[in-house]
């Protein structure tokens, strides 16, 4: 044998090992979307008498048309369509604003360093560590104060508001690796503090905007706290409208309906990381800029 | 009217000084470079000049007009930094453009700008592409070309041409070179390299520590160093410095060295009508560079102020067109340089004739020239 199959042979059966530990810890994981999957599909008594992981004799997509449009949550039957509409009102401006306030952030921080930018970064940063619980009282006060409770835009400017310190981070991190000396010769090119950051920094920042975007989003629109905490009745986002489906108890448990409610719930974050993940890891692994 | 005066600039960044009193004023039209080991604040200078960072105090004055407070954008200056700092985003053609859009200057001037500039540089067949796509040479030239769209009073080049490699070098020195002397602009260059330092300066200002040690055209800063540390630092290879005593010799003055054979030997000094006579018999440190201890020619002994002397070759570095040898005298390594033919083999004695002309004596406690 020669030396160099030798040398080989190890690593080929360590990574069929690696392989085959991954597939199965992936399996896991998936396992309990396939059953959410294959209950959201099948009728109410296939699923009493089946299994959970046997596949739907008579495929039906009932269910999720109840879920969507009349499934009921306490006496009130539309369905999640409308917690599904609050919850975009809710994440599309939050992510946005709270996106391009923390790009104006980490650019003012990073490249135009002011006396105590460096401890007002300090404290943004503890920002990120403050627990939700923590801020949901002095918040609720303040939204009555404004007269934004129990508002669409009220929840928006909470979900800013505690986004700022991530997007901030993330940002002003991206920043600290983009020279300096780009932003002194477009100074001296006569730019000033916008237009260097719309034609100079915007234009170079798509990796940190995509993982800001992402992040926020499922942050948004994963919330439950600050959803059940400042949502009106007409303005509940579709984690608590999730939430109070499941929960009420009319007559019998409709598994089906409760798991389609739940995948039509975390549709939009799975969609999101399907067309965006692979610059999700680009951009958290985006170093400076050369050239 | 002077086209850049820095007067008792001082820079501190909180307790580190890094400006000392900077001094300096040039003429329209000349070339000043500034050199310095790293870290001895040229960069902070032109900084400073270009209006990036405040100073601490002092003046600055541009074409007459003091500009200590003036933002960066409204001084009138166009500088190449040494990473080029070219806009990622933007083609070559955006990147010359983007200080004339900044300016207000119209579309077809802004195009016009560039066709021209894009043409002295070169870099015409380059104009849509990225910097990430050029080389390193290219990103300079563009760098170049974005500071030479407009037209300021001053251009400020730092460290331009330190990324490129050797022969790139030399050719962008030549097309700086021939630039300056067609558009007869003012320019200020920080450079490592000494050769670029003597080439193409009209007057050198040589820094360390902060502090402006000499400011002078390039052969005087070569001839005429003020003290060990420029004379040190200008030049390859570098001066010697050889510790010795002053000695009377008649009506006229000479340093004592001591060659490998252990013969005392009087080097004559040239008269420069300052008093030795304090010095005699005291310490100093003898400056001569290698080029004025060469191989004996006997025209050459027939110049006033030459002597031969007998030593030994201890080590041969072959350069090319001339040899570096190495000879002991007063118990120091002396560096002499030859033409390659003369050279006596290792270890053997070789006749060495060493012009004093252009010799410096320095005062070893202050390391300040004292003749
Ligand atoms: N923001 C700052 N705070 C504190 N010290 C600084 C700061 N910027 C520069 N310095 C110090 O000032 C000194 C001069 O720096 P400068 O960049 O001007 O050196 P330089 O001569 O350009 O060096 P090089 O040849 O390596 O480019 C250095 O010792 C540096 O550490
Ligand atoms: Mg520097």
């Amino acid at each position: 044998m020669s030396l160099e199959s030798l040398s080989h042979a190890p690593r080929g059966h360590a990574r069929t090992l690696i392989h085959l530990v991954l597939i199965a810890w992936a399996g896991f994981y998936l396992l309990p979307l396939v059953v959410m999957l294959l209950t959201s599909v099948k009728p109410l008594e296939e699923i009493r008498s089946g299994t959970l992981l046997s596949l739907p004799h008579a495929l039906t997509f009932e269910p999720w048309i109840k879920a969507w449009s009349s499934a009921c949550t306490g006496a009130d039957c539309r369905g999640l369509e409308r917690f599904f509409v609050n919850s975009f009102a809710m994440a599309i401006p939050a992510v946005l604003i709270s996106t391009a306030i923390g790009a104006v952030n980490g650019y003012a921080l990073t490249k135009w360093r002011f006396k105590g930018s460096d401890l007002l970064f300090g404290l943004l940063l503890l920002g990120c560590f403050i627990p939700f619980q923590v801020v949901l009282l002095p918040m609720a006060q303040t939204l009555g104060w404004l007269g934004l409770a129990n508002t669409i835009p009220g929840l928006v400017l909470v979900h800013v508001i505690y986004g700022l310190a991530f997007t901030t981070l993330f940002f002003r991190n991206f920043y600290a690796g983009i020279p300096d000396e780009l932003i002194r010769a477009a100074q001296l090119d006569g730019a000033g503090f916008f237009t260097i950051f719309v034609r100079i920094l915007l234009p170079i920042s798509a990796p940190i905007i995509v993982v800001c975007v992402i992040w926020q989003f499922t942050q948004v629109w994963n919330d439950f706290l600050f959803g059940v905490a400042y949502s009106g009745n007409e303005t509940k986002p579709v984690t608590v409208g999730l939430n109070n489906l499941v929960n009420t108890s009319t007559g019998v448990k409709e598994y089906n309906v409760d798991m389609a409610a739940a995948l039509i719930a975390a549709l939009p974050t799975l969609v999101v990381y399907v067309l965006a993940g692979k610059y999700f890891v680009r951009g958290l692994t985006a170093g400076a800029v050369k050239g | 009217m002077s086209a850049l005066e820095i007067r008792k600039v001082n820079k501190r960044y909180g307790s580190v000084h890094v400006l000392k009193e900077i001094d300096l004023s040039i003429e329209s039209g000349e070339f000043l470079i500034l050199v310095g080991p790293s870290g001895c604040g040229k960069s902070t200078l032109m900084n400073a000049i270009a209006g990036l960072d405040e100073i601490s105090d002092g003046s600055i004055h541009i074409g007459g007009r003091d500009v200590t407070h003036v933002g960066p954008k409204d001084r009138d200056i166009a500088m190449v930094f040494q990473s080029y700092a070219l806009y990622p985003s933007m083609n070559v053609a955006e990147n010359i453009a983007f200080g004339l859009e900044m300016r207000g200057v119209d579309k077809a001037r802004r195009a016009q700008e560039v066709a021209r500039v894009a043409k002295l540089l070169q870099i015409d067949h380059l104009l849509e592409r990225k910097p990430a796509a050029l080389s390193g040479g290219q990103r300079q030239r563009v760098a170049m070309g974005r500071a030479l769209a407009r037209q300021p009073q001053i251009y400020l080049f730092d460290e331009p041409l330190s990324n490129l490699d050797a022969k790139l070098r030399v050719e962008m020195r030549t097309e700086i070179k021939k630039l300056h002397q067609r558009l007869g602009t003012t320019i200020v260059y920080v450079t490592h390299d000494q050769i670029e330092a003597m080439t193409l300066a009209n007057r050198i200002a040589v820094m360390k520590d902060g502090v402006l040690q000499q400011f002078a055209t390039p052969q005087q800063i070569y001839d005429e160093p003020v003290n060990m540390f420029v004379a040190g630092f200008m030049g390859s290879p570098a001066m010697n410095f050889i510790r010795t005593r002053v000695v009377r010799a008649g009506s006229h003055y000479g340093v004592s060295v001591r060659n490998g054979a252990g013969r005392d030997v009087v080097l004559p000094l040239p008269e420069r009508g300052n008093g030795l006579s304090a010095w005699v018999d005291r310490e100093v440190v003898l400056g001569l560079r290698p080029e004025q201890i060469t191989h004996v020619t006997p025209h050459r002994l027939e110049r006033p102020l030459v002597t031969e002397l007998p030593c030994t070759v201890e080590v041969a570095e072959p350069t090319g067109p001339d040899t570096l040898i190495l000879i002991r005298m007063n118990d120091q390594e002396v560096a002499a340089r030859i033409e390659p033919h003369a050279q006596a083999p290792v270890g053997s004695p070789m006749p060495l004739a060493f012009d004093m002309s252009k010799a410096v004596l320095f005062d070893p406690a202050t390391q300040q020239r004292c003749h």
